[in-house]
């Protein structure tokens, strides 16, 4: 345990440390209090020109005739009434301004971090439902051996050929819909979220965070991925000798939905998953704790997508918005703030689930 | 007049015959066509990728057809150009991948923990950082040199693209590399083939990762190729849209992502929702807004195709 901390607290502090150098280097620098000097403001007032090189040569002539040997202080205020005027230039420029405009301050910020941090927690606790519920359909979907859609629709043609009776156009409706219905759905699970936002919305806005968060549970393919990735961990848990030598124990194994024998949907949508009594049981717990394994990379992979989200849908008010915003009009003092805060998050995800691993570990006796 | 009736009757019964004797016909057809898929089914890697490579074009003979011929043009180049920084991508995590594996390998092999420790924490660090953060700042790097004029060529601009892409999706890799020495490490044949005065170079880059990995980093590759192309559509749409002010100044190569940014994309990707709730106007979808739609399509289709092709080969070979 003290090694996880270790690992985890050296890296947080040593990234921490380098961007609180790269905050500090960026910050605006506050402009000195002082006032320029009387004799600068007074050249100032005449609207002399300092880039022109008469009015330079000028100047010093003047200042030699009247000034003799202390000519040189005179040429000082030249160059003090040069960084003036273009201290006075930049400050009134429409970058500057812009930039100034777009600063926001670090409580705004804090509110929004915040904000992103529940929403986070939200997605990521549906994704974990959705991952291990969509995983484990899939994977008793496989243990029925169904065949191929295409073949199901061609199938269903021949017999609607030979035989138009009603029942048999029924299947074959059925059997087009539900390729439909599938098509429909890889679409939305597959499409990035913008591509599905846009077609849903034209505009969004701080209201749209109920919306944000239905698009990172279900779009970026995050759900898909992850629940491809848990239904290939029950696949080979259920491959394991310990599962055959509980089949022919006489365990449960039937695996189909629905049935006495096989799987409810209660247990299969229920929100702590439990098939006591059943073979699935024991693949299921094993499964689940090698997933717990690559919920780190998932975390980082939700965090992205939420990030594509507030930035592809510019969700005003929300962190990766201003983030963006930000860098488009070089606080970059700012965007180094909200990339560390979104650094912490993933660190402390990464945290929490290797002490939690850890810990599940050491109740099974592997540490 | 019976005649007449039976003439009829005779060729309605003919008309009938006719009639079965086809369906009986395409019964036999489809018959066949349910067994060819059957057996298709027993390698579905293949059909997919035959299945993308020919949606996409069956896709572009439609636009040859109905979309304007600049606007075409400018899908084809975007596809091209995201498939090309997509393969760089793919070329360049396996090198980081390979150099950073193997090296973590040497230095644990001669205990030298501290630079095997530095890899580790750089690995970590890396991926601590989400991709598209990473990525982003990489982008605002490009535009600041293209800005200064040190990156001018296209060719330059998605060479840098693929080097930042590849460096936040390179660790995926060197976790299956470092995966895969580890499980060979516990077998008897490492210690015996060291035995044999074989060296650890060989043993590790042609015995485990040649000889015994390559369908497993096929795989991983396809799946990079993958997350390759949706982080750069990603990023593309972002620095489209957030950041438009500052990279009108510079001109980034045009990608699926910068054009599905463009507001007629925009505008027909929209016209899906509209046509949600007012389905007579499905039909302009296919004609009037086919710019958007094709975008959006190939990049959703080749994220669907790639993750089947994954999927169909990991089960295959039970990766």
């Amino acid at each position: 345990m003290k090694k996880i901390h270790r690992e985890h607290l050296s890296s947080t502090l040593f990234v921490s440390l380098i961007l609180f150098g790269l905050f500090w280097a960026t910050r605006p620098q506050k402009s000195s209090q002082h006032l320029p000097a009387k004799e600068v403001q007074n050249l100032s007032a005449l609207e002399l020109d300092p880039n022109d090189p008469f009015q330079n040569r000028l100047f010093k002539d003047m200042a030699a005739t009247f000034a003799g040997a202390d000519s040189t202080r005179f040429l000082t205020y030249w160059q003090q009434l040069k960084q003036l005027q273009k201290a006075q230039a930049q400050l009134t420029s429409t970058q500057y301004r812009q930039k100034i405009s777009n600063r926001i301050s670090v409580g705004a910020l804090f509110g929004m971090y915040w904000n992103f941090i529940w929403i986070y927690l939200l997605v990521i606790a549906f994704t974990y439902y959705g991952v291990q519920t969509l995983g484990t359909f899939l994977f008793l979907r496989y243990k029925q051996h169904p065949p191929p859609d295409a073949v199901k629709i061609l199938t269903a043609a021949r017999r609607a050929l030979l035989n138009s009776n009603k029942k048999n156009l029924l299947t074959l409706g059925r059997a087009c819909g539900v390729a439909v219905l599938k098509i429909f759905v890889y679409f939305i699970l597959f499409a990035p979220a913008y591509v599905l936002a846009y077609s849903i919305k034209s505009d969004f806005d701080t209201e749209s965070t109920l919306f944000m968060i239905l698009l990172g549970i279900v779009s970026n393919g995050v759900l898909i991925t992850y629940a491809n990735k848990f239904y290939h961990f029950l696949l080979n848990e259920s491959r394991k000798g310990y599962v055959r030598t509980a089949v022919v124990k006489n365990l449960k194994n039937d695996f189909r939905l629905g049935r006495r024998s096989g799987i409810s949907w209660r247990a299969l949508f229920g929100l702590r998953k439990n098939f006591r009594g059943h073979v699935l049981q024991h693949i299921f717990m094993n499964a689940r704790f090698q997933y717990l394994a690559t919920f780190k990379e998932q975390a980082a992979f939700i965090i992205t997508g939420l990030i594509i989200i507030e930035m592809a849908l510019n969700i005003h008010g929300h962190l990766s918005y201003e983030l963006l915003q930000q860098l488009l009009y070089r606080n970059y003092d700012l965007a180094v703030l909200i990339i560390w805060g979104i650094f912490l998050l993933v660190k402390a995800t990464e945290w929490a689930t290797d002490v939690l691993l850890y810990r599940i570990k050491k109740r099974l006796g592997y540490q | 007049m019976k005649f007449l009736l039976k003439q009829i009757q005779r060729h309605d019964a003919q008309l009938k015959a006719l009639w079965q004797n086809g369906r009986r016909r395409a019964a036999q057809v489809l018959s066949a066509a349910e067994r060819q898929t059957e057996r298709w089914a027993h390698f579905p890697a293949r059909v997919y990728f035959l299945a993308w490579a020919g949606g996409l074009f069956l896709l572009w003979l439609w636009d040859f057809f109905f979309l304007n011929a600049p606007e075409r043009h400018l899908l084809e180049i975007a596809f091209v150009h995201s498939l090309l920084i997509a393969g760089l991508v793919v070329v360049l995590s396996f090198v980081w991948a390979w150099l950073t594996a193997y090296l973590i390998e040497f230095f644990s092999d001669r205990q030298k923990d501290v630079a095997a420790g530095l890899l580790h924490f750089a690995l970590n660090l890396i991926r601590s950082l989400p991709q598209i953060v990473g990525v982003l700042l990489g982008y605002v790097w490009i535009t600041y040199r293209i800005q200064t004029g040190h990156i001018r060529s296209g060719l330059g601009i998605m060479l840098w693209m693929s080097v930042f892409l590849s460096l936040f999706i390179f660790p995926e890799v060197v976790a299956l590399l470092r995966e895969r020495i580890a499980y060979f490490r516990q077998s008897d044949f490492f210690n015996a083939m060291r035995v044999s005065g074989i060296s650890d170079a060989r043993i590790i880059n042609y015995d485990i990762l040649w000889k015994n990995s390559r369908r497993h980093i096929l795989n991983k590759m396809i799946a990079v190729f993958s997350s390759a192309i949706f982080l750069q559509c990603s990023v593309d749409f972002i620095v489209s849209v957030g950041l438009s002010t500052r990279v009108s100044a510079v001109n980034l190569p045009t990608t699926l992502g910068s054009l599905l940014a463009n507001i007629d994309s925009k505008q027909d990707i929209l016209a899906i929702g509209y046509s949600l709730t007012h389905p007579g106007y499905l039909p302009n979808l296919f004609f009037l807004h086919l710019q958007g739609i094709s975008v959006a399509l190939v990049i959703v289709f080749t994220l669907f195709s790639l993750y089947k092709i994954t999927n169909a080969l990991a089960e295959r070979f039970r990766l």
